[in-house]
C-alpha cells in the first residue's frame, strides 16, 4: 500500500481562521423548515418576569440567562402550529446561532443550526467580535449554503447547544404552553 | 449547494447536498437523513435513560434484552473490531469514561470496574442481546460513523448523488469533495486539505476532550487493552469505505501510533497521523 501523505495532502499554513464559518439557514428558511405547513409567521417577543425566570431555572437546572427571547409564532390560517425561539451560544471556540421549534404544548419539535462561527479563544471571548454576529444571520459575505469545506477533526461537543435547547424548552413550558 | 445542521450524537451533524433537486425533494432528502440519525441517537445514547445502551448498562448480568436493529448492527461491528484490533477497540470503556468524568455516572449505582479482555454481551437470534457481565457500554467511538453511513444510505434511497454527511468530524461523501483536516496544535486552523470520492474519513484527536482529572491529563480516547486514556497532541485519521470502520479504526491508529497497522489492510483502510 502506498503511503497516503505525500500523495494528496496539501499543507495550508496561512489560511485564516475566518474560514471556519457556515451559514445554514436564514430565520425565514428555518421557520419554513420547522413548520412546512405554516402560511403565516408573526413575531411574539417573550419577556420573562422574575417568577418565571425562577421556574425556568428549576425546570431546566440552568440559569435562565436572559429576560428577553426572540420568538416567532407559526400559523396555518388562524390555527397555531407552534413557536420558534432563536438563541446564540458561545463555546470555547465557537459561536452558534440556532432555532428551536416547539409545538403549542411546549414539546421540542426540531432544532436547526442557523450559523456556526469558529475562532480563537481570544476572539470568541471578545464582546465586540461576537456582537458583529449575534442576532444576525446573513452577514460577513456569507451566503446560505456557502462557507467552509467540510472539516474532519476531533468532535467538538455541542453541550452548549443541548443546554440551550433545554433552557428554551423550559421557557416555553413556563410562558407558551397551551 | 444546500446545507443543514442539527445537534445529534453529542455533536453537530452537518449535511450538504450538492444535487440541483426541486425544493420538495431536497427537503425530503434532509428529512430522511436527519430522521435516521435521530433514531440512532435515541436508541444508542449513553445519557438517555430509555436507550438500548442505557437499558443494557442498568440490566443485571444474565438478563436478555431486545434491541433496535441499528443497535444490534453496531454491537456486532464492535465485537468484530474488538477482535481485529486485539482488544484496543472496546465499547465496554463506558465505565472508564464515567470514572474520568467524560460520561455521567449515577449516584445510585457504583461504576463497575473495568476488567480487560472480557466480553460484556452475546448476540442472540431475533434482535436479542444477553448481558454476560457487569459492564457499561458506550458506543460513542463507532456510532457516529454508523449514523453517518445510515444517513448516506437514506440520501441515496431518495436519489441524491452528490452529498456529504459530517458528524462532528466523522464524515462520508457521495461524489467528489474537498475535505479539510484541523491542525491538532491549533484546532481552529486547517492543517491540510485533500479530496475524497465516495469514501469515509474519520479523525480522532484529543485537543477538544483533554482534561485534568485528579492531577493527571486524560482524554476521551482509551486503550481497551488497559483501560487507560491517551494523551497526545497529534491527530489520527482513517479513510475507509464506510464511516463506522473509519471511526473505529482511528482508535487503533491513535493507540498504536502506527499508520500502517496490519489490521488496516483487512479493511482496505488507509491512515495518516498529523
Amino acid at each position: 500500500m502506498k503511503p497516503l501523505a505525500p500523495l494528496s495532502l496539501t499543507a495550508l499554513m496561512t489560511i485564516s481562521s475566518s474560514a471556519f464559518a457556515t451559514q445554514y439557514l436564514t430565520v425565514e428558511q428555518a421557520q419554513q423548515s420547522i413548520f412546512p405547513d405554516a402560511n403565516h409567521f408573526a413575531p411574539l417577543p417573550l419577556q420573562l418576569n422574575v417568577e418565571q425566570m425562577k421556574q425556568v431555572e428549576k425546570i431546566a437546572g440552568l440559569p435562565a440567562r436572559s429576560v428577553a427571547w426572540r420568538t416567532i409564532a407559526a400559523y396555518k390560517d388562524n390555527a397555531l402550529l407552534g413557536y420558534m425561539v432563536l438563541d446564540d451560544v458561545i463555546g470555547k471556540f465557537e459561536l452558534i446561532s440556532y432555532a428551536v421549534g416547539l409545538l403549542p404544548d411546549a414539546t421540542v419539535k426540531q432544532v436547526e443550526i442557523l450559523t456556526y462561527r469558529e475562532s480563537h479563544g481570544f476572539e470568541i471571548r471578545n464582546a465586540n467580535w461576537r456582537r458583529q454576529f449575534v442576532g444576525k444571520t446573513a452577514n460577513a459575505g456569507l451566503m446560505v449554503g456557502e462557507g467552509i469545506a467540510n472539516i474532519s477533526g476531533a468532535t467538538l461537543s455541542c453541550t452548549h447547544v443541548t443546554d440551550g435547547v433545554r433552557r428554551i424548552a423550559a421557557i416555553a413550558q413556563v410562558t407558551l404552553k397551551k | 449547494m444546500r446545507r443543514r445542521a442539527q445537534p445529534w450524537l453529542g455533536t453537530l451533524v452537518d449535511i450538504s447536498i450538492l444535487d440541483a433537486l426541486p425544493e420538495p425533494s431536497l427537503q425530503a432528502a434532509f428529512q430522511a437523513a436527519f430522521a435516521v440519525i435521530r433514531e440512532i441517537h435515541e436508541v444508542m445514547s449513553f445519557h438517555s435513560v430509555t436507550s438500548d445502551i442505557a437499558c443494557f448498562n442498568r440490566a443485571v448480568p444474565g438478563a436478555t434484552l431486545r434491541m433496535n436493529p441499528h443497535t444490534i448492527s453496531v454491537l456486532a461491528a464492535a465485537q468484530e473490531l474488538n477482535q481485529q484490533t486485539n482488544g484496543i477497540v472496546d465499547i465496554r470503556i463506558g465505565s472508564r469514561l464515567a470514572a474520568c468524568h467524560f460520561l455521567p455516572g449515577t449516584n445510585a449505582v457504583a461504576i463497575p470496574p473495568y476488567e480487560t479482555g472480557q466480553q460484556a454481551y452475546a448476540l442472540l437470534a431475533q434482535g436479542q442481546v444477553k448481558k454476560l457481565r457487569d459492564d457499561w457500554l458506550d458506543v460513542g467511538g463507532i456510532a457516529k460513523g454508523y449514523a453517518v453511513d445510515q444517513a448516506i444510505a437514506a440520501l441515496q434511497t431518495v436519489g441524491v448523488q452528490h452529498a456529504c454527511v459530517n458528524a462532528g468530524g466523522d464524515l462520508r461523501v457521495l461524489g467528489l469533495h474537498e475535505i479539510a483536516i484541523r491542525d491538532p496544535q491549533q484546532p481552529t486552523h486547517i492543517a491540510h486539505t485533500f479530496e475524497l470520492q465516495n469514501q469515509a474519513l474519520a479523525t480522532s484527536a484529543m485537543y477538544f476532550s483533554r482534561k485534568k482529572v485528579q492531577g493527571v491529563w486524560h482524554s476521551a480516547l482509551f486503550d481497551g487493552r488497559t483501560g487507560t486514556s491517551l494523551d497526545s497532541m497529534k491527530s489520527y485519521s482513517v479513510i475507509a469505505s464506510c464511516c463506522m470502520l473509519a471511526d473505529g479504526l482511528t482508535k487503533l491508529v491513535a493507540v498504536t501510533q502506527d499508520s500502517r497497522h496490519p489490521s488496516l489492510d483487512a479493511y482496505k483502510a488507509r491512515a495518516f497521523i498529523v
